[in-house]
C-alpha cells in the first residue's frame, strides 16, 4: 500500500489541497477552480474532495495531513508587529486580535482544519501537523525538482517571520542555511509598489511586472537610497518609515507619496509615465536583489543548480535575469510558486520525513507531471455533458484533432483548448488554454477585447516546441512552466520604424514575426513544450508548425477577466459562449461557435465577476 | 471581546510593552546597523 500525505494551504489567499503518494505529487488543485471565486481563501473542501477522489482514497488511507504554515508562530509575529507599532496601530490591533483569539480563531487553525476535514465525512482524520511557511515553499521547490542536490531560494511577502530563506537540498534532505525576517521583505516591497500603482496586492504584481518595459528606471536610485539597503550578498533592509504595513491595512502612505511625486494611482485610473517608471524602477531593484541572493546561494552551497519558490519566484523577468547571469547552470522553479504551492510543499516535507524517496531523480524529468495535477474529464464524461444539454458537436478521431485545430488556428480562429488534467498553479499551460496564431498582429487585441474583455498592456505568452525554442528565443534552458522571460531571437525580430506611438500603444508596433507574444522590449514569457509533459499539446504545436512553419502558439488562460481558470466542461462551454472564442476542443470533441444555439443567461454576468 | 476592552488593553499593555521592547532589542530590527556586513541571519 502506498503512503499518502495530504497537504493544505488556506485562510490567506488562494487556498489549495494536494496529495503526495510515496513522495510524488499525485493530485493538487486550488479551491478557486471549484468554488469559482477567484483566489478563494476559504477552507479548500472541494479541492480536498477532488484529491481524495483522484486517488480513490478516504481520509483513513492518508497517513498525515500537513498544513503549510505554523499558526502559533505566525500569531507571535502578528502580535509583535502590532505591539512594535504601538501606539499607532490601535484600530488594526482591535480588528486583528479577535480574529486570532477565541473559539475558531486563527490561532486554532489546526483544530479548525480538523473539524472541516471531519465534516467532509470521508473517514477518520489522521494527525495534522504544521510545517513552517518557508519550509513548505522550499520543499515544493526542491523535492520535485530533477536535481539530486541543489541550492534552494524562497522569496515571498511573509509567512511566519521569514521572508527570504536559503537552503541546501541534498537527496531527501533540506538544510536551512540563512534567512531574512519580517518586516524586511522583497515581496512586500514589490507589493507596496503594486498597491501604489493602483493594482491589487497579491495578484496585481504580475501587471506591474508587465508594465515595467514601458518605463525608465528613473526612481531606482531613490529606492536604493531611501527604501532598501542592499548588501553585496543580496541581503537587504527596508526603511520602515516609508511603509504602512506594520501599522495596518494599507501598504504605503504619505511618506511614500512625498518620495514618488504625489498620491497613488486610483484602481482602474489612467496609467501615466510615473507608473511606467515606478514599475521599471522596482523591477530593476528586484532583479538586483535576486541576482545578489542567487550569487550567495551559489557561494554558500557550491551547487550548480538552483531551485526557486515563493511569490517572488513568479517574477519571470527576474528569473530570466538569473538564467542569463550564468550564476547557475540551470534553474528549476516550482510552477505553483505562490502560497497554493505551500499545500504541495508541506505534504512533500512530511512525506520525505516519513521516508519517501525521490525516484524521478536521474531520469532528467521533474516529478510535477507538467503541473497537470488537477481533474481530467474523460470523453465519456464530456459526451454525457454535451448530450444532456443538447450541445451541437463533432466527435473526432484522436488522430485528426490536432490537424483540424491547427488548420483553424492558421485560419486566424481563436480556440478554447480543454484537454488532459487541469494545471496546478497560476498559469494555464495547455490544458485549460485559449490559443491563437502569434503571427497575426491583430491577435493580441482580438483576444483581449473580445475574449478577455479587457485592454491589456501585456502581450500573451508564447508556447513553443522545446526543440525549436532556440530558433525563436534566446533561452539557454527549458521553461516548461512559463516562468522564464527571454528575448525574442534576433532572427525573428523586425526593424522598427518610429511610429510615433507612446505609452501602451507601443504594444501595437510590430517588432517580430510573432507580434502577439512580443513585449515592447522584445521579451517574451516562454513556455517550452515537450512531448513528455503534455503529448496532445505537443502534437498540436507540431501540426501547427507542419502547416505554417511556425512552432509557436499564443497561449492564455481559459477564463475571462476576473474569473478563475475553467475547470469542468460546463465552465469551459460557458466561457466559450460568453466570448468570441470560435471553436472549443474538449477531449476529442470539437464545437463550432457558428453551430451553437443562441446563448442566453439571466443577469449580466459581466457585472457579477469582480475586476481583477 | 469588546472593542473598548481591546483598546484599553492596547494602551495599558501593548503600548508600554512595545516601547520597552524597542529600547531593549528592537524585535522588528527597524534600526539599520550601518556597520553590518550582511542582513542575513542564520
Ligand atoms: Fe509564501
Amino acid at each position: 500500500m502506498s503512503e499518502l500525505v495530504l497537504g493544505i494551504s488556506a485562510y490567506y489567499h488562494d487556498s489549495a489541497a494536494a496529495i503526495v503518494r510515496d513522495g510524488v505529487p499525485a493530485a493538487a488543485a486550488q479551491e478557486e477552480r471549484f468554488s469559482r471565486k477567484r483566489h478563494d481563501s476559504s477552507f479548500p473542501a472541494q479541492a480536498v474532495g477532488y484529491c481524495l477522489d483522484e486517488l480513490g482514497a478516504s481520509l483513513e488511507d492518508v497517513s498525515a495531513v500537513a498544513y503549510y504554515e505554523d499558526p502559533r508562530l505566525k500569531f507571535r509575529r502578528v502580535l509583535a508587529t502590532l505591539v512594535g507599532a504601538a501606539p499607532t496601530s490601535v484600530s488594526s490591533f482591535s480588528d486583528t486580535v479577535p480574529r486570532w483569539l477565541g473559539k475558531g480563531g486563527k490561532l486554532r487553525t489546526l483544530e479548525v482544519v480538523r473539524r472541516e476535514l471531519e465534516s467532509l465525512d470521508r473517514g477518520a482524520v489522521p494527525a495534522i501537523v504544521a510545517r513552517r511557511h518557508h519550509e513548505s515553499h522550499a520543499a515544493s521547490a526542491f523535492f520535485p525538482s530533477p536535481y539530486q542536490s541543489a541550492a534552494v531560494l524562497c522569496v515571498d511577502g511573509v509567512g511566519e517571520w521569514a521572508t527570504t530563506t536559503l537552503w541546501h537540498g541534498r537527496g531527501s534532505e533540506l538544510t536551512s542555511l540563512a534567512e531574512i525576517r519580517f518586516p524586511h521583505s522583497l515581496g512586500l516591497l514589490y507589493s507596496a509598489f503594486t498597491y501604489f500603482c493602483g493594482f491589487k496586492v497579491d495578484s496585481g504584481e504580475y501587471k506591474l511586472m508587465g508594465l515595467a518595459p514601458y518605463g525608465e528606471p528613473r526612481y531606482a536610485d531613490l529606492i536604493r537610497e531611501r527604501l532598501i539597503d542592499i548588501k553585496p550578498d543580496g541581503s537587504f533592509h527596508l526603511d520602515m518609515r516609508y511603509f504602512e504595513y506594520l501599522r495596518g491595512h494599507v501598504m504605503t502612505g504619505r511618506a511614500f507619496e512625498k518620495l514618488f511625486d504625489g498620491p497613488r494611482r486610483e484602481a482602474e485610473g489612467p496609467l501615466t509615465e510615473r507608473e511606467f517608471d515606478l514599475a521599471a524602477s522596482v523591477q530593476q531593484v528586484t532583479e538586483e536583489v535576486m541576482l545578489g541572493l542567487a550569487r550567495t546561494a551559489r557561494e554558500r552551497t557550491g551547487e550548480s543548480t538552483l531551485c526557486l519558490a515563493g511569490g517572488v519566484a513568479l517574477n519571470c523577468v527576474a528569473n530570466g535575469k538569473i538564467v542569463d547571469s550564468g550564476i547557475f547552470d540551470e534553474l528549476w522553479i516550482q510552477p505553483a510558486a505562490g502560497d497554493a504551492g505551500g499545500a504541495l510543499g508541506a505534504a512533500l516535507a512530511v512525506a520525505m520525513e516519513r521516508g519517501a524517496g525521490r525516484d524521478h531523480v536521474g531520469t532528467g524529468q521533474d516529478a510535477m507531471s507538467g503541473a497537470l495535477l488537477g481533474p481530467a474529464f474523460s470523453d465519456a464524461q464530456i459526451a454525457d455533458y454535451l448530450r444532456s444539454r443538447g450541445i451541437p458537436h463533432h466527435r473526432l478521431d484522436p488522430a485528426d484533432l490536432a490537424g483540424e485545430v491547427a488548420a483553424a488556428l492558421a485560419d486566424g480562429k481563436i480556440i478554447g483548448w480543454f484537454q488532459n488534467r487541469m494545471e496546478f498553479g497560476p498559469r494555464a499551460l495547455g490544458a485549460r488554454s485559449i490559443l491563437g496564431d502569434p503571427r497575426d498582429p491583430a491577435m493580441q487585441s482580438a483576444i483581449n477585447l473580445k475574449t478577455k474583455f479587457r485592454e491589456s498592456f501585456r502581450p500573451f505568452a508564447p508556447a513553443v516546441l522545446a526543440q525549436d525554442a532556440k530558433d525563436y528565443f534566446d533561452l539557454s534552458q527549458e521553461s516548461p512552466y512559463m516562468l522564464l522571460v527571454a528575448q525574442v531571437a534576433a532572427a525573428q525580430q523586425l526593424p522598427v520604424t518610429d511610429s510615433g506611438a507612446t505609452g501602451i500603444d507601443l504594444l501595437h508596433v510590430q517588432r517580430s514575426t510573432i507580434p502577439a507574444v512580443t513585449h515592447v522590449d522584445c521579451s517574451a514569457r516562454v513556455q517550452t513544450v515537450s512531448a513528455v509533459g503534455n503529448p496532445g499539446y505537443h502534437e498540436l504545436l507540431s501540426a501547427f508548425k507542419a502547416r505554417t512553419g511556425c512552432p509557436v502558439l499564443v497561449n492564455t488562460s481559459f477564463n475571462v477577466r476576473g474569473e478563475p481558470i475553467v475547470n469542468s466542461p460546463h465552465d469551459a462551454y460557458t466561457c466559450f459562449m460568453r466570448t468570441n472564442i470560435d471553436m472549443l476542443a474538449m477531449g476529442n470533441f470539437l464545437l463550432h461557435k457558428s453551430e451553437q444555439p443562441a446563448w442566453t443567461e439571466e443577469g449580466d454576468w459581466r457585472t457579477e465577476i469582480p475586476l481583477d | 471581546m469588546s472593542k473598548l476592552l481591546l483598546s484599553v488593553a492596547y494602551f495599558l499593555v501593548a503600548t508600554p510593552v512595545g516601547w520597552a521592547s524597542r529600547l531593549i532589542h528592537d524585535p522588528l530590527s527597524r534600526r539599520r546597523d550601518r556597520r553590518a556586513q550582511t542582513y542575513w541571519s542564520a
